[in-house]
């Protein structure tokens, strides 16, 4: 029994919706914590998408192609200084009321936290799936990543590598007693942990934007009124939309068909 | 690490005296510089005697302060000099700002935030930057330090031995000399006040007067 309406795009439209959707899911943003090599780290994480071109593919696969993923951390490293634990030596001077000598003078270094803002875009490639549904009177269609495909956040990671490393050279120029120890402190600190550890913790923060990513291409409460646009003006007549399918079907093209039973 | 600044003696610095002459010091330490008044050192806790006989004690001593259960204790509580003797305060690394050491022997009142004459006072700089310094209690007293990141080519052994030499501030009056003072960081500088009118060794950054160029830490 056909379906009381029937709406398609195709290819080119889907990809218009698609950009709507985008602009729709905003900025999402994630916060957490892991580790960098032996270093503590926790973050705050936001990412929108942008762009991206739809291929639809019978039954009901939409593979999006070269979808981007603008995103910037607030990444906040433990650093335990302890290691520099340091301590002045006794100083004896000459003075007019006869020499002095200070005690020794042993410093315990902190713990700091070390703030690294980072932000970086990665595109990525994946099959999405259809999925409708009616939520609190709304049917929608969502557009749901079927699995979560590898980025490719080399560069990235390269650049967040420099970024740790800055920061912490800034943070311990602060420290007291670090200065003269600046280059041995960076060295032993990054010495600790390398591109794998930095890619171990970004690739599981851009990763979580990614998983069950969800774009919502149509949403249409079930109830609604409807008057006639042109006159004569019958009275107004509630529609029900009883039920609401979506898929990917094939005729001359390939056509994103939404089909409703009123 | 504390603030340059003789009124609060923090971990990094030291307040010292040399007693010229017999007596008794009552004092007593306090958190803040102004906390104590003349009915609190009535009151004195700590004690430094000074005989006039020489004996085998070595012309140094020192007494260590350190926070317990919130207050501020010496240690040794009574001290026992010889005249001609310095006795050297300073804090450990329970104290978490500083103190201020104010007494009486005699008829003369010894204040570490009021330093008149055969006191000294010392501080390590941790960091690199231009240190104005005045005097807090408003005299014409100031000067500056300029503390410089040591030469890397010199290599870490070298700025460890130069840690190891203290620079001096000779302070007559309210004149300083040198006034301006150029050390490396780490090192530490040493404030002998003579014939001064209770002065204090102060960031000037601290009391309005002028300014540091070092972000953080003295």
């Amino acid at each position: 029994m056909p379906s009381d309406v029937v709406a398609a795009v195709d290819q080119t439209a889907a990809s218009t919706l698609l950009g709507a959707a985008e602009a729709a899911l905003g900025t999402l943003t994630k916060t957490g914590s892991g580790s960098l090599g032996p270093l503590g780290a926790s973050y705050s994480a936001s990412a929108s998408f942008s762009g991206g071109t739809v291929a639809l593919s019978p039954p009901d696969t939409i593979a999006i192609d070269n979808l981007q993923i603008d995103y910037s951390l607030g990444l906040t490293l433990s650093v335990d200084l302890s290691f520099l634990d340091f301590c002045i030596p006794q100083i004896c001077i000459w003075t007019p009321f006869g020499d002095i000598c200070t005690p020794k003078i042993c410093f315990d270094f902190p713990t700091i936290s070390v703030t690294v803002p980072f932000a970086s875009s990665a595109t990525l490639s994946a099959d999405f799936g259809l999925k409708v549904h009616l939520t609190s009177g709304d049917w929608y269609v969502d557009v749901v990543i079927e699995s979560v495909p590898a980025l490719d956040l080399g560069a990235a990671a390269v650049l967040l590598l420099a970024a740790i490393g800055s920061a912490i050279s800034a943070a311990l120029l602060a420290v007291p007693f670090i200065g003269p120890l600046l280059s041995i402190a960076v060295a032993v600190i990054t010495a600790a942990f390398g591109l794998a550890d930095v890619t171990g913790l970004l690739g599981p923060i851009v990763s979580a934007f990614v998983a069950g990513l969800t774009f919502t291409v149509y949403k249409q409460p079930q109830n609604f009124q409807v008057l006639p646009a042109l006159p004569p003006y019958n009275p107004a007549v509630m529609v029900s939309l009883a039920a609401v399918s979506a898929d990917v079907q094939a005729t001359d093209k390939n056509e994103l068909v939404l089909s409703v039973d009123i | 690490m504390t603030a340059l600044d003789s009124r609060v003696i923090g971990i990094g610095s030291c307040f010292a005296h040399r007693f010229s002459s017999p007596g008794t010091l009552q004092y007593s330490l306090s958190p803040l510089p102004s906390a104590l008044t003349t009915g609190a050192d009535r009151a004195s806790s700590y004690s430094v005697t000074v005989s006039a006989d020489r004996n085998d004690r070595p012309p140094r001593q020192y007494v260590t302060v350190r926070q317990a259960n919130g207050r501020l204790v010496a240690s040794p509580a009574r001290l026992e000099i010889t005249a001609g003797d310095i006795v050297v305060w300073s804090a450990d690394r329970t104290v978490p700002f500083g103190f201020r050491v104010r007494g009486t022997i005699g008829s003369n009142v010894l204040d570490s935030a009021a330093l008149v004459t055969e006191s000294i006072y010392t501080h390590a700089f941790g960091l690199a930057g231009s240190f104005e310094w005045a005097d807090a209690n408003g005299s014409d007293l100031r000067g500056q330090v300029t503390v410089a990141m040591p030469d890397a080519a010199e290599g870490h052994e070298r700025w460890l031995a130069r840690i190891g030499e203290g620079a001096l501030v000779h302070v007559r009056g309210v004149s300083a000399e040198p006034a301006d003072l150029q050390i490396v960081v780490g090192q530490t500088v040493v404030w002998a006040v003579e014939d001064a009118p209770g002065v204090t060794i102060t960031d000037a950054s601290l009391i309005g007067i002028g300014g540091s160029a070092a972000s953080a830490g003295r």
